[in-house]
């Protein structure tokens, strides 16, 4: 099979696939092949930009949030996972000051905020927010029968919100999407309507900026039990079927490339954390705030059986939640084959 | 007179100061002196921190918004402004979607917030706003009497969202107090208590981001610097004392600073990072909230069109109340440092110290 293009897409969150596309690697990589590498972003055809999600796009690549691949996967999208990464990042909940909510045991029969975009096929932040809750409200022994959900639908999908600029490595989901991205639900919360919204990353440092709500509680990442506090992740590396199968070298390659980034990262921090502020639209000050000082350390992707643990508990809490439109084979969905292969591929001339 | 220590302190907007800041360019000049040069932020002391606006600490120095040293140097401090400098910001004025304003003309009639910080001794927010509104409703034939006035009075201080850091160099406006800067008027907008407000600069383009606000009317960018200025041009000030018996010192901040301004022409992306990190902006928005060009805007002088532009704000301020009495602008000027400054220009350049 001829190809001359490969698509891809990140998630504004902190990969080594992000890294490796602005250092130019992937670029460089594939130009070996007269293969042209581009950016959903690089068109504004909403079928194409949809692809961030529903990873329709031929020959396409994806690296980010683990439930838009897992949803469309089970609705019979033929695509691989080759590769798993872990970032910490803060999830918390936000009340505003004078709500009378301290903790996550004061969330007892209040309002919280459960974001509902109607015309979006894959509602990932509604499922995480779900999750989100639930691990909160579980510290405090309470479950979402103690609290009232406040449904609220959105209209606006998230590609509505993409970035207008079309340049071949942009990302889709620029600043001024992610500066705007929980604006429906602190809306509600500075009118009354909700007592407390939950939020992830940077959204926290976002949201309680200019709204001037409190962190009220937190997810505790503190332990070894990944599968006990992840959302939305591992990061997932997803390949489309027919270029696994086809062109096996393809992925095997861009494996060997973002674990390359991974290492530069860890080993040049201050422009590593300049690349995942751009890439997640924030202050370089936020960065460590939203996912850690050592978020540059945490990139690398791979397949232990720890990471995949914690994917298929992100799996179940979807498919207990109805997100799914199947259950899904992990085993099946994950390609072994590339990470292996990567080290043929190492170290090739910059 | 011997000096140990220079206090220090920057407006987050773009200037050569923060940038010869960022590069260690000021502390490797005075150190040969063995002159500690503090930021304002590496006290926890609320007088200490509060001098960003009054100017009360000794031997300080500040590059920043006009309306604070034109206020205090009403009230009688003294302090003496030795260069100016000018860069375009963007000025408009947010309604939310649905709000049926469309245009300038479209304000007639509407609230439009006028915030009030009960507590600052200096409210310069409150004088950039009404100036702001002034020029946007100027363009529709418009005046402040054509539209509602909402007083909202804010209780916390400027000095209260100041950072937590402490870093010898650090400024006291981080992301945390750009990001929270117009929490209040952006919470009156959502509740429906206004219909519009002005914002500049990256606030401006922080809350636009926030809101998914529609920017209805946009202060045009007028040959004639007095038709667009707004808390500008950025005055650098002195203390008496680094005006007087120590002028030497205040020759070599602005011969740095001049150096600083070059260096920012030349090196557009260091720059624009450092400007990001300085006003609290993801990099990407720079551009939007200063220009493309802002790394080429950061030159001082005492050109005859920025005086000019710095009387009208004075005449605005004093118009609204803001001025104890009317400043001679002619006595508040000092314009020996600049003249002076050129003696040490051919100094060897200081290392490169990347931007934290």
């Amino acid at each position: 099979m001829s190809i001359d293009t490969i698509w891809y897409t990140r998630c504004p969150v902190p990969t080594a696939f992000a890294i490796a596309v602005k250092l130019g690697w992937l670029d460089e990589e594939f130009e070996r092949d007269g293969i042209v590498f581009r950016s959903l972003a690089s068109s504004l055809d909403p079928v194409v930009r949809q692809s961030h999600f529903a990873h329709t796009q031929p020959n396409s690549t994806r690296h980010g949030g683990a439930i838009p691949p897992l949803v469309t996967r089970s609705r019979g999208r033929d695509l691989r996972l080759v590769g798993l990464s872990v970032t910490s990042w803060r999830q918390q909940v936000l009340a505003l000051p004078g709500s009378g909510i301290k903790g996550a045991a004061d969330l007892k029969g209040r309002r919280l905020s459960i974001p509902r975009r109607v015309n979006d096929p894959i509602d990932f932040w509604r499922a995480t927010v779900l999750r989100g809750f639930d691990l909160v409200l579980s510290q405090a022994g309470l479950t979402f029968d103690d609290v009232v959900p406040v449904d609220f639908q959105i209209q606006r999908r998230f590609i509505d919100d993409a970035t207008a600029t079309t340049d071949r490595s942009e990302i889709l989901w620029n600043a001024g999407f992610m500066l705007g991205y929980q604006r429906d639900e602190a809306a509600a919360l500075l009118r009354g309507d909700v007592d407390a919204i939950f939020t992830q990353g940077g959204g926290g440092v976002t949201v309680l900026g200019y709204t001037g709500a409190r962190v009220v509680a937190e997810v505790d990442d503190s332990g070894d039990d990944l599968a006990s506090f992840v959302n939305n992740q591992p990061f997932t590396l997803t390949v489309s079927g027919a270029l696994a199968d086809v062109r096996p070298d393809i992925p095997a390659r861009l494996v060997a490339r973002v674990r390359e980034a991974a290492g530069w990262a860890h080993d040049n921090e201050r422009e590593a954390k300049r690349i995942i502020a751009a890439e997640t639209g924030l202050p370089e000050q936020f960065v460590d705030h939203a996912y850690g000082p050592k978020v540059h350390q945490q990139l690398d992707i791979d397949l232990t059986p720890r990471r995949v643990a914690a994917l298929q508990t992100l799996h179940d809490d979807l498919l207990s939640r109805d997100f799914l439109a199947r259950p899904l084979d992990l085993d099946a969905f994950i390609d072994r084959r590339p990470l292996a292969g990567a080290s043929d591929f190492a170290r090739r001339a910059a | 007179m011997t000096i140990d220590t220079i206090w220090y302190t920057r407006c987050p907007v773009p200037t050569a100061f923060s940038v010869a800041v960022r590069l260690g360019w000021l502390d490797e000049e005075f150190g040969r002196d063995g002159i500690a040069f503090r930021s304002l932020a590496s006290s926890d002391d609320r007088t200490v921190r509060q001098s960003h606006f009054d100017h009360t600490q000794a031997n300080s120095i500040r590059h920043g918004g006009a309306i604070p040293p034109l206020v205090t140097r009403s009230r009688g401090r003294e302090l003496k402004i030795v260069a100016l400098s000018r860069s375009w910001v963007r000025q408009v004025v947010l309604a939310l979607p649905g709000s049926g304003i469309s245009d300038a003309r479209g304000l007639a009639g509407k609230r439009v917030a006028i915030p009030c910080r009960a507590n600052d001794s200096i409210d310069f927010w409150r004088a950039s706003v009404l100036r702001g509104f002034e020029l946007v409703l100027k363009t529709a034939g418009l005046t402040l009497d054509d539209v509602v006035q909402v007083d909202l009075p804010i209780g916390r201080t400027f000095v209260d969202d100041t950072s937590q850091a402490s870093g010898g160099s650090a400024s006291l406006w981080d992301a945390r107090s750009a990001f929270g800067f117009h929490r209040d008027t952006i919470a009156a907008l959502v509740r429906g208590e206004v219909d519009a407000i002005y914002v500049g600069g990256g606030g401006g383009v922080l809350a636009q981001s926030f809101l998914g606000a529609r920017i209805v009317a946009t202060v045009p960018h007028t040959d004639d610097p007095s038709g667009w200025v707004n808390n500008q041009p950025y005055p650098l000030t002195v203390s008496g004392s680094l005006a007087g018996e120590r002028s030497d010192l205040t020759v070599r901040l602005v011969a740095r600073l001049r150096q600083a301004a070059e260096w920012a022409r030349e090196n557009e992306r260091e720059t624009k990072r450092i400007i990001a990190a300085e006003t609290g902006l993801p990099e990407e928005l720079v551009d939007v909230a200063y220009g493309p060009k802002v790394h080429e805007e950061l030159g001082i002088d005492l050109s005859p069109a920025n005086i000019a532009a710095l009387r009208t704000i004075h005449d605005h301020l004093h118009d609204h109340g803001f001025l104890s009495k009317p400043v001679d602008l002619d006595e508040f000027i000092d314009g020996r440092p600049l003249a002076r400054s050129a003696d040490f220009a051919g100094r060897p350049a200081a290392k490169l110290v990347a931007a934290e």
